[in-house]
């Protein structure tokens, strides 16, 4: 699995800042997992799209502040988190599951059956 | 007339005289808190008219894994997973943080420490520092005392009149 650069992305996304998630990825025998942290997304605004092996992930920063607000001290992003993965044939596409729960993103990419490791079953003949 | 020099335009001098009275005087005002490891998660300071907000973003972490504590005039923010996540498999990436953090904020002289109040959601941290009662901004009635009749200027004039 590789990444490809958000600022060379042609998914339409608009001219709002983009900032790069940081993300686990995890091997695993079953699938490949991306936890990717998004700390003040709304789970609603989420959007994980996938096509021709590529999988990406677009998340607009929900703005916090009010009208009423005056702004002393900022060190958080303003913008859009995104993040494009490029996804080998190893993984079901269509079984792609997507969780937001406390600001991280865990996504499940089950490997399909057949590229899974398995123990073949030796057929012992006792004659 | 159009000043030669921003800092001997009037408007200007009398700006730094009200930063040096907000500063010296009340006090009142956050100092900028320093970020020293950039692993640090990202901290905002808002102020509004009930006091002032702090939000941290602490993706992952549950209320019971984060704690708030004032000593002195110092608010101090900790953070620290409780347990490590347990993942089977290989890492093939590994960029969010694991570590423990801990974030500090001076607190100004105008606020009440004991009515702070902290809440969670989406992985932010939210903590709610309410002013001190006589910190609170208010309007100071104007009383113009005329021949006739006596008025509070600040209302807002009506038609009734």
């Amino acid at each position: 699995m590789t990444q490809t650069n958000p600022t060379h992305s042609s998914t339409g996304v608009d001219s709002r800042q983009l900032f790069r998630p940081d993300v686990d990825l995890l091997d695993s025998e079953h699938e490949v997992t991306i936890i990717a942290d998004l700390p003040g997304v709304t789970g609603e605004d989420i959007r994980v799209d996938y096509r021709d092996g590529r999988l990406s992930l677009q998340a607009p920063v929900a703005e916090r502040s009010t009208e009423t607000d005056q702004l002393r001290h900022r060190e958080s992003l303003r913008g859009d988190f995104y993040r494009e993965f490029r996804i080998s044939d190893v993984i079901e596409p269509g079984a792609i599951e997507a969780e937001y729960r406390d600001g991280v993103l865990t996504l499940h990419l089950p490997k399909t059956a057949s590229r899974r490791p398995r123990q073949i079953e030796v057929q012992v003949s006792s004659n | 007339m159009i000043p030669t020099q921003r800092s001997s335009s009037p408007v200007n001098r009398l700006r730094s005289e009200m930063d040096e009275l907000f500063n010296g005087v009340f006090g009142n005002f956050f100092q900028q808190p320093t970020r020293t490891r950039s692993s640090d998660p990202a901290l905002d300071i808002f102020e509004n008219a009930d006091g002032y907000r702090v939000e941290v973003a602490v993706p992952g972490l549950s209320l019971d894994e984060l704690d708030v504590s004032v000593a002195e005039n110092t608010m101090t923010i900790r953070g620290e997973r409780q347990g490590e996540e347990t993942r089977g498999g290989t890492y093939l990436r590994r960029e969010r943080r694991r570590t423990g953090f801990q974030r500090a904020v001076m607190l100004p002289k105008t606020v009440n420490p004991d009515g702070i109040e902290a809440s969670l959601e989406n992985g932010i941290l939210t903590i709610c520092i309410p002013r001190a009662e006589a910190a609170k901004p208010r309007q100071i009635e104007v009383r113009v005392t005329q021949a006739v009749e006596s008025a509070p200027v600040s209302e807002t004039p009506t038609d009734e009149s």
